[in-house]
């Protein structure tokens, strides 16, 4: 490829689309545009104050995202007022009952291994579980999120210092340094959330990072930055707004993995300890008296399929309705 | 080809070189003292001082991390605090357990995920389009463990076909091996399954509408041909870099798939170790698979290069 | 160019198409993209088929060549003939024999056109294989011979490097060779100029001249470059929004042209020999698919439109001499302008 080809040289040409370049293909082109021009994807910047409501009526038209909001809303008003409608009290044990069937007398979906209501657990564990994956989320977001922005804004040394302990968090099996991570504080649902957040942090951090850096090159930013608006300013005008749908749609996938990792790590006995209960820890019980009864394991398993099912539809959801592919986040 | 991957190599030495220093450091994640905690409750305060001189606790933290990696590097990975074995033996044991594991487990999310995508992207929109990827879904929502449970309790506590427990090595019986290893390696497979099927799908939807798979069908080339050759050789470049992730999780996964069905991997040692608070096991597992997940990394990487030909420097 | 008869007959006629009738599937339902077109190319003549984005030149011959995805599109005709072969009786698998061997395309496009991950030799081998049945052995030395002959310096080499190491001028060729592997009767070359610059076009052209004359094949030459159609068409069809709107020989369309959309295009071509002449252009946009007028399609656009024009129904592609067809109810009365 070194030997300089004369014919190559001359045929030398950019690297263009020719239809998108010189849109009107007629001859009478010069006067007679073919349709618009070329407008910006329909994930158009949103902008100032107008990415709020815009975001809601994106997201508003997609019935998929709507429904899985509607489940969420559902799980969060059970998880607030679960300790008040539970059929009987979910620590109270009865000897004389335990490993009841479903459907049986004042136990609709059955006793566990101590006698107690496993429906009155599941509301119960409702709140754990939903607590678990919030608490993940937000070690994740504080620690990704603003060491994104500030890599992504900065570039430089300070860049390719942050990506490279971002390349090592990312190195690890998650589960296995999760685990490690618990080994080491002693189990608990915190350090087990704790964990799963740090594990979690570096895909924010990537994406915060890639929204910034490909604002920084825009033309509006750029435009700003011209007539002299201080960088403040431009973040919180330009670039905070335009992070909010990927954002949005991240913390919804990511919601689904921390549950899942929540309940492995409950089901390994490194997360919430006895008597309280999550779905997750509810499968491990389950797993001890599984010849017998399997019903014990199977139900929390359908509700965090059901609930990790509707985080990834509501982020399917928003993806489209927001019309940003970050799917090599994953 | 070959420069290639010595740039890759070169950058994944300092990666390398974080991530020791993140498993050394787990050290210094304890709680209070390090000594105290690792010789346990009812120790004496000379049980205390023996402890930390055997394991070095009294020296300066370069000189302990300077210790420790070259050890490593040897291949010494220190004693267990209770067994006390020597931590390379136990990993020695477990790991071709979790790399069969994992590797069949790959195979099989592969095996079902290439032919759900390539039917689901050929027949876009379709019934059988939706079916597909709202399994796909599903698959990604159903927590490894309970799915591992729910297969027990079909194949093996109902129908009786395969083996709930155990492992038998490849070694020793191939046929043994291939009827324990089975249904792990589904468990584990499908959420891996599920996670390439859906990007594959979208890949090759995207490389369905280029320019370039009309060319192929202008030569007349068949169906089998365009799909099989031009069109999923530039859909499988995103598709390895899913992988890639992908085999570094199906290591941390494998524990727990271990656990259910009592496969002697990795993963039982790792949770063994943390059960007993065992810190030279603990950091020795989890150096070994990052090792290992980069490792792999590096050779999926090298799939990369062969697909893509623009980052082959010739 | 050979002199080509201006009416093909049966005997010499390689493709006929008679009423062809594109529909695709849109948002709003199915929507007829190209209508109601007839044409007929002789062995050994080059066609122009000229139109803006949008005017189904394009979709014609994808159509033909039985290239639009199935499922979104619905393709018919009361004639479709290459050569011996029925078209709207042949399978998809069937149609794949043809294609190659019996009826090649050039795309407009070099750069996406050709696949990234294989070589260039590759390429054109696999051709050959699937046609001709060469061995690995054979379809590559032949590859490398269809490189030298489209003009690839040492094409040895050449053949085994990628399509990103090549010039647009040298990727075109590459397309060239590709189509002209299996020595087909009838080449469909789809803007094969319009991503290149002006030097490198001008090389294109002679080379797709060459190869014609050197193998009589049939020629249908698609673009929107009224100045590349005088350069090597025979006989000229113009499309406008799914129809033919006229069809002559070339130098009756150029001097007598019986459209005022024609007139337009002429109008509106810049000329060497008066470049001080201020360009004309013709106003407002072609319609959008899914949303024609009723009456003539083109009477939004037209200076001579009348009542007629508007309310009346599409006007029917009459004869106004032998070879020359126009879609125009005022033709009669109108004298149209050509280029000198």
């Amino acid at each position: 490829m070194t030997e300089v080809d004369p014919r190559m040289a001359a045929e030398k040409k950019p690297d263009t689309t020719p239809e998108t370049i010189t849109a009107p293909e007629a001859p009478a082109a010069s006067a007679m545009p073919s349709g618009e021009p070329a407008t910006v994807s329909a994930a158009a910047l949103a902008h100032g104050g107008g990415a709020w409501s815009d975001f809601r009526r994106r997201v508003g038209g997609n019935t998929g995202a709507m429904i899985a909001l509607g489940v969420l809303t559902f799980l969060v008003l059970i998880a607030a007022i679960g300790p008040f409608i539970t059929p009987a009290d979910p620590n109270e044990q009865n000897l004389r009952a335990v490993l009841l069937d479903p459907f049986s007398a004042g136990h609709i979906l059955g006793t566990d291994q101590l006698g107690r209501d496993i429906l009155s657990r599941l509301i119960v564990g409702t709140r754990v579980s939903l607590f678990a994956i919030t608490l993940a989320l937000a070690v994740a977001m504080v620690i990704g999120v603003p060491l994104g922005f500030v890599s992504g804004f900065i570039g430089g040394r300070f860049d390719q210092l942050v990506m490279r302990l971002n390349d090592a968090a990312m190195s690890f099996p998650p589960l296995l340094l999760a685990i490690a991570l618990v080994g080491v504080l002693g189990p608990s649902l915190r350090n087990a959330m704790f964990a799963v957040g740090i594990l979690m942090a570096p895909r924010f951090l990537r994406l915060v990072r890639g929204v910034v850096i490909g604002l920084k090159e825009e033309t509006f930013v750029e435009a700003s930055r011209s007539i002299g608006t201080p960088t403040w300013m431009i973040i919180i005008r330009h670039i905070l707004p335009n992070t909010l749908s990927p954002l949005t749609v991240a913390i919804a996938v990511t919601a689904g993995y921390a549950m899942l990792s929540e309940a492995g790590l409950s089901f390994l006995g490194l997360g919430v300890q006895p008597p309280d209960a999550s779905w997750g820890s509810m499968i491990r019980e389950g797993f001890l008296y599984f010849g017998r009864s399997p019903w014990l394991g199977i139900f929390p398993g359908v509700l965090i399929a059901l609930t990790v099912f509707t985080f990834v539809t509501l982020g399917d959801g928003l993806r489209d309705a927001l019309g940003r592919e970050e799917r090599t986040e994953s | 080809m070959l420069k290639f991957f010595l740039t890759r190599l070169a950058t994944t030495i300092p990666v390398l070189i974080l991530v020791t220093f993140v498993v050394f450091g787990l050290v210094l994640l304890i709680p209070g003292d390090p000594a105290v905690t690792i010789a346990g409750p009812d120790a004496t305060v000379e049980q205390v001082a023996a402890v930390r001189v055997r394991l070095g606790l009294d020296r300066p933290m370069v000189v302990q991390y300077w210790d420790w990696i070259t050890s490593a590097a040897s291949g010494d990975l220190g004693t267990s605090l209770f067994t006390s074995r020597p931590v390379a033996t136990s990993i020695g044991d477990g790991l071709p357990v979790t790399i069969a594991l994992a590797a069949t487990a790959l195979l099989i999310s592969l095996l079902i995920a290439i032919p759900t995508a390539i039917v689901s992207a050929l027949r876009r929109g379709t019934w059988l389009d939706r079916v597909s990827t709202i399994g796909s879904s599903l698959g990604i929502a159903l927590p490894s463990f309970w799915l591992g449970l729910m297969f027990v309790l079909l194949f093996s506590l109902t129908l009786g076909w395969l083996p709930a427990t155990g492992y038998v090595p490849m070694s020793r019986n191939p046929g043994d091996w291939l009827l324990h290893i089975f249904l792990p390696a589904l468990t584990l497979g499908i959420a891996g399954a599920a996670e390439s099927a859906r990007q594959l799908r979208g890949s090759i939807i995207g490389v369905l509408q280029q320019d370039y798979v009309r060319t192929a069908r202008a030569k007349g080339l068949r169906g089998r041909m365009v799909i099989g050759k031009h069109v999923m050789k530039n859909a499988s470049v995103p598709l390895v870099t899913v992988l890639g992730l992908q085999i570094t999780a199906l290591l941390g996964g494998a524990v727990l798939v271990e656990q259910i069905f009592g496969v002697p991997g990795l993963g039982q040692v790792a949770i063994n170790a943390v059960t007993t608070r065992d810190i030279p096991v603990i950091q020795g597992v989890v150096l070994v698979a990052v090792v290992v997940a980069m490792g792999s990394n590096l050779l999926v990487d090298l799939t990369y290069g062969y697909l893509n030909p623009k980052v082959r420097p010739r | 160019m050979t002199a080509a008869p201006t009416t093909p007959t049966a005997t010499d006629t390689t493709l006929e198409v008679e009423n062809l009738k594109v529909d695709v599937l849109t948002e709003k339902g199915w929507a007829t993209v190209v209508d109601g077109v007839s044409f007929g190319v002789a062995r050994g003549e080059t066609l122009g088929i000229v139109g803006e984005s949008g005017s189904g030149k394009s979709v014609t011959c994808l159509a033909i060549a039985g290239l639009m995805p199935p499922g979104q599109t619905r393709v018919t005709a009361d004639t479709l003939r290459l050569l011996e072969h029925d078209l709207t009786a042949l399978s998809p698998k069937e149609m794949a024999d043809i294609r190659g061997p019996k009826i090649a395309m050039i795309f407009q496009e070099p750069m996406s056109s050709l696949n990234p991950a294989f070589t260039v030799g590759d390429q054109i081998a696999e051709v050959l294989r699937r046609h001709e049945g060469l061995s690995r052995k054979e379809s590559r030395k032949r590859a490398i011979e269809l490189l030298d002959r489209v003009g690839v310096p040492s094409p040895a080499r050449r053949a085994l490097q990628y399509p990103f190491e090549f010039s647009g001028g040298m990727r075109q060729r590459v397309m060239i060779a590709i189509a002209l592997a299996c020595n087909p009767d009838v080449i469909v070359a789809d803007e094969p100029t319009t991503a290149l610059d002006v030097t490198v076009q001008a090389q294109i052209l002679e080379l797709l001249r060459e190869i014609q004359e050197e193998h009589g094949m049939s020629v249908i030459f698609i673009t929107h470059d009224l100045g590349v159609v005088a350069d090597v068409c025979d006989r000229v069809l113009v499309m406008y929004a799914g129809q033919i709107v006229e069809g002559a020989d070339l130098a009756e369309l150029f001097a007598d042209p019986q459209h005022p959309y024609m007139e337009g295009l002429l109008a509106a071509m810049p000329r060497m020999d008066n470049p001080s002449d201020a360009l004309v252009s013709i106003p407002g946009h072609p319609p959008r698919v899914g949303d024609m007028p009723d009456g003539c399609r083109f009477h939004p656009r037209c200076g001579y439109a009348t009542d007629a024009c508007r309310t009346d129904s599409s006007p029917l592609l009459e004869r106004v001499a032998p070879g020359h067809t126009t879609r125009c109810l005022r033709h009669p009365e109108l004298t149209l302008r050509g280029s000198p």
